[in-house]
Formats: structure tokens, sequence, C-alpha cells
């Protein structure tokens, strides 16, 4: 089936043939090999509700943005799903941010959209993208600088790291802990597809891993993991700050 | 320690042997290879409470169904521990989904025990399985058609897809829509045990409609909730 959550900047109408991963319903009618499943199917009765499932994966193969058909067990779809659990993490965790009224709401909604880009350029393997394909899903620094900004926004409000802190806080807060490391398996993932030359390497920028030379250079505020620390310790402390609910926890 | 969640079809006495991996209070007392563990031992005292760790996982090894010793990092134990995930990730989000009264509810626990079944059809590889094992513990295609059957009950609920949606919508959605993510990562971890013959394809596939069942829950439980899904800007 597609996996509905990755858009990326193709559009709905662009991701012909390169879709049927994402999107069943605009499921290409060319020449893309064997569909085995329900698809759009043209008739005079009244339109057929598309099925979401089109069994086009059934045999344990996908399809990324540029139409190759590999195992689903490739580690392109390894990215592109660990991807789609974090912005799936992220979204549970905004559960509990929005009812707290923290203000970084809107900022986890926008990076839920920018995974969706980091997902689209991850399904988009250098050695088998077209100019054209590269062009829409090329990964720019933008998304990066923002996290920054938004890192020293936070850190600059919270009170230095003294100790190692466990992941508590509250439920936003360990949320979004969850998230941080579900951010940093996205991460691990990511990295051998840049070590390839398949995916640019502001990808697993964005996900806070800065590659020099092959070398790993941590960088503490960074990405979006440095920015999910960030809002995690804030989420925390504001919670500390109302009478009666625990503080985070220290080893 | 042994993982108590599959049962599948072997019931708990036929796990014998096979069933280390699973159940450490029918531990086998017969040739399977060293325990160095507790084990209940007869006396004329009154019964001892057998302990839930066994301790024959500490060198790193554990037994499929069939009997086979295999270091805990085979793909066996990966595919079967990370559809023990998604039954535990799907156990949460029916927290939520329970609070808020949805019917799907008794689906959702069908589903985990379905999932009982996947891991016992993994845990039996095909290279080392007797004719009984696989018996037991062969997958058939009716959960399949099952999950399609409510797949399309809710979906014709539910307002057509116009645009790619964030995941959202809810608690109960938001869970869901993660246990999406887990099951497609259940799902590549099988395959490659199907493309090697050791476990039918009718496992994969039910973990890819499974998926496809999670997806239309999600959204069908914030159309319920009245919340709106975010969409992709």
């Amino acid at each position: 089936m597609a996996v509905w959550v990755f858009g990326g900047r193709l559009g709905l109408r662009g991701r012909v043939g390169a879709c049927r991963l994402l999107c069943p319903r605009f499921q290409s009618r060319g020449s893309q090999g064997e569909e085995d499943g329900d698809g759009l199917q043209s008739s005079s009765k009244a339109p057929k509700i598309p099925k979401i499932y089109t069994k086009t994966g059934d045999k344990g193969f996908s399809s990324t943005f540029t139409g190759e058909r590999r195992p689903k067990d490739d580690q392109l779809f390894e990215a592109v799903g660990t991807t789609d659990e974090l912005s799936s993490a992220i979204g549970f965790a905004m559960e509990f941010v929005t009812e707290n009224g923290h203000t970084f709401a809107e900022e986890l909604q926008k990076i839920q959209c920018m995974l969706q880009d980091v997902g689209s350029a991850l399904a988009t393997p250098r050695s088998s993208a077209r100019e054209a394909h590269l062009k829409l899903t090329a990964f720019e620094e933008g998304p990066i600088l923002e996290l920054e900004q938004w890192i020293d926004k936070y850190s600059s409000q919270l009170p230095p790291l003294r100790a190692f802190i466990l992941p508590s806080g509250g439920k936003s807060s360990s949320a979004l802990h969850f998230c941080r490391t579900v951010c940093r398996r996205a991460e691990r993932r990511v990295v051998p597809l840049v070590q390839m030359g398949e995916t640019d390497a502001n990808v697993a920028k964005f996900l806070n891993r800065y590659l020099s030379g092959g070398r790993r250079v941590s960088e503490p505020p960074g990405t979006v993991v440095g920015c999910i620390g960030a809002v995690s310790l804030s989420a925390a402390r504001a919670k500390a700050t109302r009478p009666s609910l625990a503080p985070t926890q220290v080893c």
C-alpha cells in the first residue's frame, strides 16, 4: 500500500508512476510493470471508490520515486520507513504538547512537513534519478538553519545541564525524548545512503549528524535531535514550575 | 527471558523443547541442550514458584519453535521481536481507542491474537520444521480477507483523501499512525524470511494489509472524535 504521509514537493499529480509507494489513488496506468491490485478503474457507472489496499506490495517489492522496484527490506525503504516512524512519534507527542499549550507545537508540525520532504529525498536515489526528479526532491539547507534558530531560542531559556538526565519530566517531555531516540535511529538508517552517494548529505545533517570526510562530528545543538532535545527540556522545565509536578529525573 | 506473548496454535503443552523462547514455565527437561537456569524442581516441600528469568538466554542464544538454537540477532528473532513490538504498540493505542469508545477496539484485540499466530509462524522456520510443526503454525488467508472487509467497511464512511496528511488527529489516531509505521517495519523484517523460503508469503501479505487497516482506522478515529487531520504544506 502507499504511505500517504509522504507528500514531498512532487505534488499530488506529479508523482505518476513513481508514486505507487505513496499514492495508490494516483497510480500510473502506464508501463510501470505489473499491477495485481485494485486501482482506479474507468467505468461508465458512478466512480468506484479506490481501495487503499492495492496488493502491489504483497510480493515484497515496492517502488521508489524514480520508478525502481526494490525489495521492501532495501536500505532505502528502511530509511524512508524510519523517517515515517519519526513523524508519527512526533505526531503522538504533539497531542500532549498541544494539550499543555506549548508554543513549539507549531514548530513540531512544521518539522513533520520537513520530514515529508526528507522522505521524498530519500525515495529518490541518485543512482536512478533523472534531473527532474532531483530538482523536485532536493533537500536544501534552509530547514537545518531554521531548526538551529529554534534550538538557540529554547536553549537560551534553559539552565545549563550539570548532570545526565533520564528521559522523564512529564508526558510531553518523555514523549519528545522518545521521538529523539527514533530520530537517532532514522539518522543511523540514512547515514549509509549518504555514504553511498544516494542521498544528499543535508538529509543526514538535518537529522543531526554532520559528516566531514567520513568522520562523524557530533553536534550537540544542531538539527532535529537537538531541537527535540531542547524542547523536551523546555517542556520539562515548564512542567516543573507548576506546583506538585515531578521535575526531570536525574541520575 | 521468555516472551510470554506468543501462544499461537501450538497450545501451552505442545511447545515442549521448542518453547524455551516462549514459555519458561513449561521448559523441557529433555535433551535440548544445556540449561543453566532455574526450572521446576521436584521436592517434598511446597512447590517452588518458577522464576520468569531462566538465564538460558544469557549467552545470547534462543530457541525457535523447531528446537533450533540460534543467536538472538538472527533475522528470525528480529522478525518475531518486531511483531511483538507491533502488538505492544497496538495494545498501547487501544487504551486511547477504548477510552474514546471506538467500535473497532474489538478488531484491534483480534488483530493482536492474529499477531500471536504471525509470531508462531515466524518462529517455525521451514528449513528445520517437521510436518507437525508446519501444520500447527501455518498462516492462512482468512485473516487477510477479514482485514480487507474491515478496511472496506471503514473506508466507505471516510471522505476521500485529497491531500497528504501528517500523522495527527487526536491521541487514538496518532497512536494508530505510530502502529502503522511499526507494522511497516515488521513487514520489512519479514520480507527476507519469505524470500528465503523460511516463512509463508501470507505472513508478509497480512502485515502489508494490516498497515492499510491501521491507516484506515487512524483516519476513522480522527473523524469520529471530530479531530482535524493536519495536512502537508
